[in-house]
């Protein structure tokens, strides 16, 4: 079965390139636009990767990756697509198993390196690229 | 919510149908006007309509699933949840009188009650009471499927939206790099090529100010750069900024500099206009020459989208700045040799101390006369200054013989001007130079050297080259002679119009201020940058 990927972003555009980009690459895909309705989907359709924003409405990337993984009972890899990439703090980042921190405007083909090498590997570092 | 109600509120008038729309909180979205003629009356006396369709909407939104009541007269009310991906967000109540309310008896009591006109309504009734009460559950599912649609076409668009927006945007990103890389000529000047991209960023990363520093003491390329572009602001205030502030924060290459919110302690810079700063070193061989910036984002903050598409645009303004010194380096350099080679020339025949730079100075004047481009003046200046190059392959015993030649002496020397050209044919930014080198001793009556050629076949560049020689070899002083008077110089220059010179470059040289110009020539400093900085061709 193909892995599972929940991808969070408060801007259709964002969903719309890495939904297809992922599809294509051939996992299956979940998509979420704001943290709560990513945390409800997450909780119901158990992914095994989450794609987040870092600034969404309701709940940000890094308190959907902590509650997911809270509420889950189970930690899954996940990467953080931000805009406000110089403001983000990579320690306290990784408290919600967030093991890469991408800035916006991202290489849609990099995302799709960086999820194959995140499901292969147990990340335990996180990193920006 | 809205949008929802412009989208059903046609499809429910047509259908005779009441329809409300409700937000989350079970508030009721200004309506307009009733489309129900018969609502419309009797709504507008019964009080307890609303409060209804309000109680339905609780149930609608506590339970999350469609449900129907009665009205107080009879009327049907169905109530569907509105969802937007999982989340309810309101509900939309439709209402409509049923048929067995337009009965003769139930409105006419119904009129009696609201204190309505009976003859008048029972006509509206018979309009506008087109359904029963058994339908209700068709229009729940009727509604129901339609808002389905209606959710999907919505964030179809907001999709299409967004993507479209962002298209845009990258594409205007897209298009000014390629532009950049595009305007990147090394023979433009680093001030217009900074000038160009500042208003450039500008625009499209919509800030309001954008400015380029590059320090000289970085760079030796003249003097500190420094432009700008956007609001009215003092550009000494800006090079405060950039010095002080900006400087210390670019030591490492990498570093970028994004603040949003810019501590007002520094409120010295801008008298405290400054928000949003964003920046972006300028490099040469990975050493920081200088920077980047712009100032305050109209209505945003900065994000990371701007400071990849600033740090990227000042890579490439680096790759230009690196090359145009090189370019400049390599202009002097040549340069250099140049002027070696003429001064060589110079102290072999000492007679003619700064000949050379007498004629490239008269033949620059003469072409800028003729109206020639700068690229083509250029040349004529360098072959003026190179026109005797030749004369180191003829031995210094003729060349400074006192006295007259020989025949044989006299040939020897005539070589001079191919020999140049061959030595010159080895550098190749000077090959259009030396057709000007090669025939500044031809004569528009064929009796000239080394070709003999006539009239059009000189190139202009020998005809004005050989006039400043004359002019120049006339009116020089030699040890062993003084050069003619003005009068006398310019008396040989008329009579030979027409068979040495062409009379057109005669009366062009002529219409000078021949004293004032001699005079100057003649006390002008070897090194006067007007005179020498000149580009290669």
């Amino acid at each position: 079965m193909n892995e599972k990927i929940l991808i969070a972003d408060d801007e259709p555009y964002i969903l719309h390139v890495l939904a297809i980009k992922l599809r294509n690459a051939g996992y299956r895909i979940v998509t979420a636009m704001d943290g709560e309705e990513a945390l409800a989907t997450g909780l119901a359709e158990e992914p095994d990767l989450i794609i987040t924003d870092y600034q969404m409405p309701r709940l940000s990337g890094l308190e959907l990756c902590r509650e997911y993984n809270r509420q889950a009972g189970r930690t899954i890899p996940a990467m953080l697509i931000t805009a406000r990439e110089f403001d983000i703090d990579l320690n306290i980042i990784a408290t919600g198993g967030i093991a890469v921190v991408m800035a916006k405007p991202f290489s849609p083909r990099q995302v799709v390196q960086t999820v194959e090498r995140l499901l292969n590997e147990n990340a335990t570092t996180t990193a920006r690229i | 919510m809205e949008v929802i109600r412009t989208a059903l509120e046609p499809k429910a008038a047509e259908l005779g149908l009441e329809l409300s729309v409700w937000d989350a909180e079970g508030q009721m979205l200004p309506a307009s006007q009733a489309s129900n003629e018969f609502c419309r009356f009797v709504c507008a006396s019964c009080r307890q309509c609303h409060s209804k369709r309000a109680e339905l909407v609780q149930y609608v939104l506590n339970d999350g699933q469609p449900s129907r009541a009665t009205g107080t007269l009879g009327c049907c009310l169905v109530g569907i949840p509105v969802f937007n991906r999982r989340r309810l967000i309101g509900a939309v109540i439709l209402g409509y009188p049923t048929r067995q309310m337009g009965d003769q008896e139930s409105l006419a009591r119904l009129c009696h009650t609201l204190k309505l006109d009976a003859q008048a309504m029972a006509k509206i009734a018979e309009q506008s009471c087109r359904h029963d009460a058994v339908e209700a559950p068709h229009f729940l599912e009727l509604f129901s499927r339609l808002l389905i649609e209606q959710q999907a076409a919505n964030e179809a668009d907001n999709a299409l939206q967004s993507l479209s927006t962002n298209l845009a945007s990258r594409y205007e990103e897209l298009n000014l790099l390629y532009h950049i890389s595009g305007s990147m000529k090394v023979s433009s000047q680093p001030q217009e090529f900074l000038q160009d991209v500042c208003d450039r960023i500008l625009d499209v990363m919509d800030m309001e100010i954008a400015a380029a520093v590059v320090y000289d003491v970085r760079t030796h390329m003249g003097e500190d750069i420094i432009v700008h572009t956007g609001e009215d602001v003092d550009t000494q205030q800006l090079r405060l900024l950039a010095a002080i502030y900006i400087v210390p924060r670019l030591l490492v290459p990498g570093d970028l500099l994004l603040e949003n919110a810019f501590d007002k302690k520094h409120d010295l810079y801008l008298k405290g206009r400054l928000d949003h700063l964003i920046a972006a070193p300028l490099t040469i061989d990975r050493k920081n020459i200088g920077m980047l910036f712009g100032i305050n984002k109209r209505g945003q903050d900065f994000d990371s989208f701007d400071i990849k598409l600033l740090s990227s645009i000042a890579g490439q303004s680096s790759v230009f700045l690196a090359n145009h010194r090189m370019y400049a380096e390599l202009q002097d350099l040549l340069m250099g040799v140049l002027q070696s080679l003429t001064e060589s020339i110079d102290a072999k025949d000492p007679y003619t101390c700064g000949h050379s730079r007498r004629v490239a100075a008269i033949s620059k004047r003469m072409a800028e006369d003729m109206g020639f481009d700068a690229a083509r003046t250029r040349q004529v200046y360098l072959a003026g200054l190179l026109h005797d190059v030749g004369k180191i392959g003829i031995p210094e015993a003729i060349l400074c013989k006192d006295g007259r030649l020989t025949d044989d002496e006299y040939n020897n020397i005539k070589r001079h001007p191919e020999i140049g050209a061959k030595i010159l044919r080895r550098i190749r930014n000077l090959e259009p130079i030396i057709a000007g080198v090669l025939s500044h001793h031809e004569r528009l009556d064929g009796k000239g050297y080394p070709h003999g050629l006539s009239g059009g076949d000189i190139p202009l560049e020998g005809k004005i080259i050989g006039l400043a020689d004359s002019w120049d070899a006339m009116t020089s002083h030699r040890t062993y002679r003084r050069g003619l008077s003005l009068e006398l110089a310019v008396k040989e220059l008329q009579d030979c119009a027409g068979s040495q010179f062409d009379p057109r470059l005669v009366e062009i040289f002529l219409s000078w201020d021949l004293e004032a110009f001699t005079k100057e020539l003649h006390t002008a400093n070897t090194n006067d940058p007007h005179l020498l900085d000149e580009q290669i061709p």
